[in-house]
């Protein structure tokens, strides 16, 4: 689950991802990660070793070093709110909107 | 205490005394032969100087003062001399230490970056077997590469900040189960290999070139 004190900077990230506020790039897929203003954000998918339920990871490295962690697994309440952050940073570590502005033309 | 022991401690002092060298009393020797000279000489010249014994004691008195003098500005010229050269050993020694610190630290980044390196063959072998690398080598390798290259590993727009962050995105995704072929993981850690390469060899030629006044040639 998001741990309840970093769950309106998770709703934040969203907002800031899908307004490119936050530049993220794509890692070893289905990884990407961004830095902004000295922090350093992962966020991953992988599949859980034994059930091969999905779980969505986040990593948070402060700019003294310190790491924070944390993992949703599809089967809990924030799945929802991480997945949404997950497809809005797909999308932003593509670009893919700017890249699809000509398509219909 | 023993006689041995008493003659050992001597001899240790002796040994670590400034040694007078024989230059040194060469000097004295001379400059005491040219006054004996002088003195002869002048009490030759004017006989006044022989007329009673007070008279000629008052001027051999004059110059064993003088020869006195002049030995004392002798060995004042000695001692300045000697303590400069104390001083010059002194940087000597400094520098010797200074290029002994830099060489071990040479050795220790070289070993370092072997190490690295070797994790990093572990990694490349694994990818191409299409097994997972194991956690404990990708991190070895974040952890050697992040100290070798803290500097550029702090900036966000460098490279190594770049490759490092690659490793770790790796690290997140990676299972037990994949066939991925992981081509951003195996192209930072070729990148890597390069970095290294390249700074092994100047790690090599400063643990190398170092003359042994502690000046790089």
């Amino acid at each position: 689950m998001i741990p309840p004190q970093l769950r309106s900077f998770v709703f934040q990230l969203i907002d800031a991802t899908n307004s490119g506020a936050v530049q993220w790039t794509p890692g070893e897929w289905p990884a990407f990660f961004c830095s902004h203003k000295d922090f350093t954000i992962h966020l991953a998918s992988r599949p859980r070793e034994y059930d091969e339920t999905t779980l969505l990871l986040m990593r948070i490295e402060s700019p003294d070093g310190s790491l924070a962690f944390f993992e949703v697994s599809q089967y809990e309440e924030d799945f929802v709110t991480m997945n949404a952050l997950f497809d809005s940073v797909s999308v932003n570590a593509s670009n893919m909107a700017q890249k699809l502005q000509n398509f219909f033309d | 205490m023993p006689a041995r022991q008493i003659c050992l401690r001597d001899s240790l002092i002796f040994e670590y005394m400034p040694q007078k060298t024989l230059a040194s009393y060469k000097a004295h020797l001379i400059w005491a032969f040219v006054i004996l000279v002088l003195s002869f000489a002048v009490i030759a010249y004017f006989p006044k100087l022989r007329e009673d014994a007070a008279t000629w004691i008052g001027a051999l008195s004059a110059f064993i003062t003088f020869y006195a003098i002049l030995f004392a500005i002798l060995e004042a010229r000695q001692a300045r001399h000697a303590a400069t050269s104390a001083k010059s050993a002194a940087d000597l020694a400094k520098d010797a230490a200074k290029d002994v610190q830099q060489r071990l630290g040479s050795l220790a980044t070289t070993k370092e970056i072997t190490e690295c390196i070797a994790n990093i063959e572990i990694a490349l072998d694994s990818l191409d077997a299409n097994r997972l690398i194991p956690s404990i080598t990708i991190g070895r390798i974040i952890e050697l590469y992040s100290r070798l290259c803290h500097q550029q590993v702090k900036d966000q727009k460098s490279a190594e900040w770049g490759n490092v962050q690659m490793l770790v995105s790796y690290k997140m995704t990676a299972t037990g189960r994949t066939s991925r072929t992981h081509s951003k993981t195996r192209d930072a850690l070729l990148t890597i290999v390069g970095q290294l390469g390249s700074h092994e060899a100047g790690c090599r030629q400063a643990a190398g070139s170092v003359s042994p006044t502690g000046i790089q040639g």
